[in-house]
């Protein structure tokens, strides 16, 4: 069987990087005992596969991988064996069975994330600001490729953008089409305000990936916990 | 977790790898701190990544916090990115753990494993805001003391030191723990403790012992300063490791370490008394765990651990009495639980190779070989027990049996070496090529490939070398250039490829290794002058040291070059190991005549280990 799993990773393991969140979860595993399957060869590694890499310095609330299993076990317990086994800062927040045919590997379903950004510093947030900051009809920013920058039209990567509570909130397009990051979305807010980056600092929470609904309905996003999800009534969630 | 961390976001953004200091790994002990708590920092004096691949410290910190008093936290060196930042912004250097600052630690324990981390030792030191002389620290300072392999000569290190503990850490620490809680519960001053502590087996208190030198440089005398105090030092060896602690519940670090597995430790100490080898004379004797024993604790890591891979650790472990029953147990065990077995470097023979083609990918995996020198006559002069046949013999097994990559370990520069033995090297490695091309072409797997390697002969303290004199510099590389030209005028030259470390680096090493006092000042001066992270090449710098050599006055040569005569006082004559000298002088005579000696397992040669009680010794094998 095919499992979604959903993590949480929080202060202080922002700090650990992609790489080290993976290779930390398969030594989780293989403590919580789960009956995982492996690849096969002289080194066998755990068959997971993780979606969109969150970048050092960010916590997430919304994480993903996708595990097979040799032997059928119920998303519950799956959850409870790993939740046994995790470390401060790290939590297993709900567990789906997904289809294992699709082409539903994490990765590339992944349309969309949303983020919340709390920023310390000096930027001065009213409605009428980000309304007027969300009228332009292109907003260009400079974006590093790989050999090259270039004037980017980030506009129409987001989709939402706006302030609740005590940061800004916001869904952009994320994934492997157009991976749209929160900062130079704040940066281009702030320029706009004649505030440069210098002047603030941003605490990154990536709260949820998202994958359309079905092909092309962007804007319209489910949670990556839904999609492909082949059991509604055995979904682990807290 | 009760506290932040000691780092702020900003600066933990800008360096590189964060992971390194931010401490909350799987199985770190967090405690509730208390008056009473004894803390104890242990300190391995190299970056992160290194530090928590050694298996030292993670027995000493499951032992010291096994003590509901005693809280151990682990230290590593900052990278010199994250230096810069800590001076400029005054942080002090802190423990992972708590995250507090190494200061307001009773001990800070560091361990030291090889000459080159002299410089870092004194960077942790200075980070943390303690003196770097012990003369020159007081009440708010924790104490400082070492261990490990470079202890067996703490002369160069003696300023910096409080204490130095010699041997196995799981021996003495106990005593020294429980003097420690008397007297913080007394008001006496820091030397009491210290003068209290001289006398714990295996304590050497350099400030409270003094010596003199000759005319001509030499020491003349060696002496306690103070009376009721030891005049030698023993080394504390355990005598029974079945019943040693050993950390079930490693820390297992976020960041890749070196060692990122289970280290399975299976016995300590050699049988084999390689005259160049100082962990074969200073970890003897031979001492085994049970077969029982290293099932039990194999299975267990691995199931508290959740590694994936599992590795044997200990001198030679082909020399281990049970290794087939561990290794057929192992590969059942990994195999169902799909975990790699990583092999030590097994004696090349068909049970080896049996092993090897059943846990690795043959087209993938070299066969290694450490014969340490080019012709049988040196192998007699140096007592390593391997010869041309075993080599040429393993390999041909091998090649039938799909390896084609050959790794061989040589040394340059070792005592009564001819250019014969120079040109040997390359001879050898023709050997193998020959062997290989041996084979019919059919059954052959590609081309073979050959990686030779020399490092350059360090002469140790407690070696029958201890008294040999250490090549220059340019007698190292003119050695190197010629094992280099032999290998290119040979007919599978193109197999074979010859590398060699750096000989600056080795030069420093033999100073630092059989050093005295004096030479504290020019670690210290060429400290000064920013040297740091000597062991890696990116940030040895050896202008440096020779500028520190030339500002103290001190001679490296003195320290290399010179042969000692045998009645000479040696800096650490004063510590006891347990091989005697009389059997070190013996086998100088014997490596002088090229006679070999037989093995502990073949016949007790009598080096005066037995007196430490255990091992191969006393209880013959089961
Ligand atoms: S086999 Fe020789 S070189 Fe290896 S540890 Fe033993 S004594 Fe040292
Ligand atoms: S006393 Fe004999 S058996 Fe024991 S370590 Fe020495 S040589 Fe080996």
């Amino acid at each position: 069987m095919r499992v979604r799993i959903k993590f949480s990773k929080k202060e202080p393991m922002q700090y650990i990087g992609h790489l080290d969140t993976m290779r930390y979860f398969q030594k989780v595993l293989r403590r919580a005992e789960l009956p995982v399957a492996f690849s096969e060869g002289f080194s066998p590694h755990i068959l997971m596969s993780f979606a969109s890499p969150l970048g050092v310095g960010k916590t997430s609330t919304g994480e993903y991988f996708d595990l097979d299993l040799r032997e059928t076990v119920s998303c519950t317990e799956i959850a409870q064996h790993m939740k046994a086994h995790l470390s401060a800062g790290f939590d297993v927040t709900a567990v789906s069975e997904i289809e294992e045919n699709r082409r539903t590997n994490g990765m590339r379903v992944i349309a969309a994330a949303s983020y919340k950004v709390t920023v310390s510093g000096d930027l001065p947030v009213t409605e009428e600001r980000i309304s007027h900051f969300l009228e332009q009809e292109r907003m260009e920013v400079l974006r590093k490729t790989k050999h090259k920058e270039e004037l980017t039209d980030i506009r129409p990567w987001i989709y939402t953008f706006g302030w609740e509570n005590d940061g800004f909130s916001m869904l952009v397009s994320a994934g492997s089409v157009q991976n749209l990051k929160p900062e130079p979305v704040i940066d281009a807010y702030a320029a706009m305000q004649g505030v440069s980056p210098k002047q603030y600092h941003l605490h990154i929470c990536r709260t949820e990936l998202f994958a359309e609904r079905f092909p092309g309905s962007a804007p319209d996003f489910i949670p990556l916990l839904e999609c492909g999800c082949i059991d509604e009534t055995g979904v682990y969630r807290e | 977790m009760k506290k932040t961390l000691a780092l702020p976001e900003d600066i933990l953004m800008q360096i590189e790898k964060p992971e390194r200091y931010i401490g909350h790994e799987v199985n770190a002990v967090i405690k509730e701190n208390s008056e009473d708590m004894i803390r104890f920092a242990m300190c391995f004096p190299d970056v992160y990544e290194i530090g928590m691949s050694h298996l030292g410290i993670q027995i000493l910190y499951d032992m010291f916090n096994k003590e509901p008093d005693v809280w151990c936290e682990r230290v590593y060196s900052p990278w010199p990115d994250l230096e810069a930042v800590m001076r400029e912004r005054h942080i002090p250097l802190f423990a992972l753990e708590s995250q507090d600052p190494v200061k307001i630690f009773d001990f800070l324990g560091i361990t030291i494993q090889f000459e080159m981390c002299y410089t870092n030792i004194l960077q942790v030191l200075e980070l943390s805001g303690i003196p770097l002389r012990s003369e020159d620290r007081t009440a708010e300072d924790p104490f400082v003391i070492g261990g490990g392999p470079c202890t067996y000569n703490p002369e160069p290190l003696a300023p910096f030191f409080d204490m130095f503990y010699i041997g196995e850490g799981e021996v003495s620490y106990p005593a020294l723990l429980d003097l420690y809680r008397k007297w913080k519960n007394s008001s006496a001053p820091r030397e009491e403790f210290l003068r209290e502590a001289a006398n714990v087996p295996g304590i050497y208190v350099p400030s409270l012992y003094s010596c003199t030198y000759a005319e001509d440089g030499t020491l003349s005398s060696f002496y306690p300063t103070v009376s009721g105090i030891p005049e030698t030092i023993e080394k504390q060896a355990v005598t029974d490791l079945n019943k040693a602690i050993y950390p079930e519940k490693p820390v297992i670090p976020y960041l890749q370490a070196t060692q990122d597995r289970v280290v399975l430790e299976i016995m300590r100490g050699c049988i084999r008394g390689c005259r160049f080898c100082q962990a074969g004379m200073i970890y003897r004797p031979l001492r085994q765990k049970s077969i029982s024993r290293l099932k039990e604790l194999a299975y267990r890591m691995l199931m508290e651990t959740g590694y994936d891979e599992i590795s044997l650790s200990s001198l030679s472990s082909s020399d281990y009495s049970h290794l087939e029953e561990l290794l057929d147990y192992l590969i059942d065990v990994c195999s169902e639980k799909k975990i790699n077995i990583s092999l030590p470097s097994l004696r090349i023979d068909a049970f080896s190779l049996d092993v090897m083609s059943k846990v690795q990918d043959v087209k993938k995996s070299s066969l290694t070989f450490a014969p340490e020198a080019g012709t049988q006559r040196m192998r007699d002069v140096i007592n390593k027990g391997l010869t041309e046949d075993d080599i040429l013999h393993g390999c041909r097994e091998a090649f039938r049996g799909g390896w084609n990559k050959v790794k061989l370990y040589f040394m340059l520069g070792l005592p009564f070496e001819t250019e014969e033995d120079i040109r040997g090297i390359a001879h050898l490695c023709q050997r193998v090529a020959e062997e290989y091309y041996e084979i019919p072409k059919e059954n052959r797997n590609g081309k073979i490939s050959i990686n030779a390697s020399s490092s350059f002969f360090v002469p140790k303290p407690f070696t029958p070398f201890q008294w040999a004199s250490m090549n220059t510099e340019e007698e190292f590389l003119d050695k190197a250039r010629i094992v280099k030209e032999e290998v290119r005028s040979q007919l599978n030259q193109k197999s074979i490829r010859y590398t060699y470390h750096h000989a600056g680096i080795s030069i420093l090493e033999g100073v630092l290794a059989r050093g005295d006092r004096r030479v504290a000042d020019v670690i210290e001066t060429v400290y000064r002058n920013g040297a740091r992270f000597d062991a890696w090449s990116e940030y040895f710098d050896l202008e440096k040291w020779h500028d520190a050599f030339e500002t103290c006055g001190i001679d490296p040569y003195f320290y290399t070059k010179r042969e000692r005569d045998v009645t000479e006082l040696l800096p650490w004559d004063f510590i006891r190991c347990g091989v005697t000298k009389q059997f070190l002088i013996r086998e100088w005579e014997r490596a002088r005549s090229g006679v070999v000696t037989p093995n502990c397992r073949e016949q007790c040669s009598g080096c005066g280990c037995a007196a430490l009680g255990g091992g191969i010794c006393h209880a013959r094998e089961d």
